[in-house]
């Protein structure tokens, strides 16, 4: 019993001593820095260990290259798997953004659309469903007669410098409407060359150029040239035109001077509207 | 007798694996903590005598080499070795003091080497260290421990063969003295 207890007394003598010698030497190591004694002790252990550390580091350094070898050849794996990811989520990314970008195009020239004719008021729609190439090219708005849309109003095409003219209103319900378009060969608007004295004539379907317009009876005698801007001719009256006048229909591209002996001659027409990508439209109520 | 020098050039051999070898293998803060898986086998195995000798010379060691203040890592490997023998059943009573057999080494490493960072940190805070917690947390504890624990189970069957568990029963000649 008497060996025990000595035992257990050295015990507690030696961690009371380690204690001991660890709060001493953390005191005179925060108290003298790496000066004095406690500098020193520590220059001697480096220059002890260094030798060692240096030996252990050479041994093992064909270990831990293989060991970066393996890790970066994983790292270089994962890091084009996520490339591959990232590259299609950008892809994504920037179609919806060149989506968003276009309807933010469409309601912007919606919003900035300038009727001047104090006959008309305007409302917007959006395009729900498109047919250009079909014999009868027509398109499908989402407004309709709760939006106060009539039959034959006229539908133009609002952009941020203006609007065109997309067509007239043909068929509507409660909730939509159906748009006849320019490109319609039963449809026949009444036109004329913006600036050009008795350029006046009818739009009409390109029969050989599919989406160019054709300004058909048009007098010998006006004079037009590439270039210029066919608008609505919109005149009054009884028998008056569905469209006001002024709405900007197309670019003449080519105009057939016929010199033998006719009475007419016929105009390209390139319209402004792209009705390959027709998104929003404005409808012109009459008052 | 012999125990000490065994334990003493561990004490070494680790410590130069630690500062040399180790900081190449976990670029990603922490770092295994070697001396304490020693300085926990040894309280398991062989008493906090020399779990105590061997952990204040190993924290005096580490301090020295990586230059910083003296005594701040023995005193956490200290009471290391204090905890482990206390909580473990391994007290310090001589005769009788491996009986029963000594408890699997692995939950008292982790326990022992997170008391060794929690202590490390406490030191540094009254030192007048300050450190963000998140960092400190996510950066250096938790990869320690798990770097730890890793080279535990290589590291705990080598100090094994060289410390092996001896049962000592209680001095039965002392007690029929009494």
């Amino acid at each position: 019993m008497l060996l025990s207890k000595n035992r257990v007394i050295r015990r507690r003598a030696v961690v009371g001593l380690l204690v001991a010698a660890s709060l001493t030497l953390l005191t005179m190591s925060y108290r003298e820095g790496s000066t004095g004694v406690v500098g020193s002790v520590q220059n001697g252990v480096t220059e002890v260990t260094a030798p060692f550390a240096s030996v252990a580091h050479r041994v093992t350094s064909p270990f831990v290259d293989g060991w970066h070898w393996t890790t970066g050849l994983i790292n270089a794996r994962d890091q084009t798997a996520r490339l591959h990811q990232l590259e299609a989520q950008a892809g994504r990314d920037a179609a919806t953004i060149q989506q968003q970008q276009d309807q933010i195009n469409m309601l912007k020239g919606q919003a900035h659309y300038v009727q001047q004719n104090a006959r008309f008021k305007t409302v917007s729609g959006s395009v729900i469903i498109e047919s250009p190439d079909s014999d009868t090219p027509s398109v499908m708005i989402g407004i309709g007669s709760d939006n106060g849309v009539q039959m034959n109003d006229p539908v133009v095409a609002p952009s941020s410098s203006g609007g065109a003219l997309v067509g007239r209103v043909k068929e509507v319900t409660g909730s939509t409407a159906t748009v006849q378009v320019l490109l319609d060969p039963a449809i026949g608007v009444t036109a004329s060359v913006q600036n050009r004295q008795g350029a006046n004539g009818t739009i009409v379907p390109s029969t050989g150029t599919p989406g160019e317009l054709t300004m058909a009876e048009v007098p010998q005698s006006a004079l037009v040239k590439d270039g210029d801007t066919v608008v609505t001719s919109g005149y009054a009256g009884k028998l008056g035109s569905y469209y006001p006048d002024g709405i900007p229909i197309g670019r003449v591209t080519y105009v057939q001077n016929d010199d033998l002996g006719q009475q007419s001659k016929q105009i390209q027409v390139t319209p402004f509207v792209n009705f390959d990508n027709l998104s929003g439209v404005v409808v012109l109520e009459l008052q | 007798m012999l125990d000490y020098p065994k334990a003493l050039v561990c004490v070494f051999v680790l410590m130069v694996l630690q500062v040399s070898v180790t900081p190449q293998l976990y670029p990603f803060g922490g770092g295994p903590d070697l001396i304490a898986i020693l300085v926990v086998a040894l309280a398991l195995w062989r008493g906090i005598e020399l779990a105590a000798v061997a952990g204040f010379v190993g924290g005096l060691l580490l301090d020295a080499v990586l230059y910083r203040h003296l005594g701040m890592t023995s005193l956490a490997y200290l009471a290391c070795a204090w905890m482990v023998t206390s909580f473990a059943g391994r007290g310090e009573a001589g005769a009788g003091m491996l009986e029963p057999a000594p408890p699997r080494p692995l939950p008292w490493v982790i326990a022992g080497a997170l008391l060794v960072q929690v202590c490390l940190v406490a030191v540094q805070l009254l030192l007048g260290v300050s450190y963000d917690l998140g960092f400190l947390v996510w950066h250096q504890i938790v990869p320690s421990l798990l770097q730890t624990t890793l080279l535990a189970l290589l590291l705990l069957p080598l100090l094994r063969r060289l410390f092996r568990p001896t049962r000592i029963r209680p001095d039965v000649s002392a007690a029929a003295a009494v």
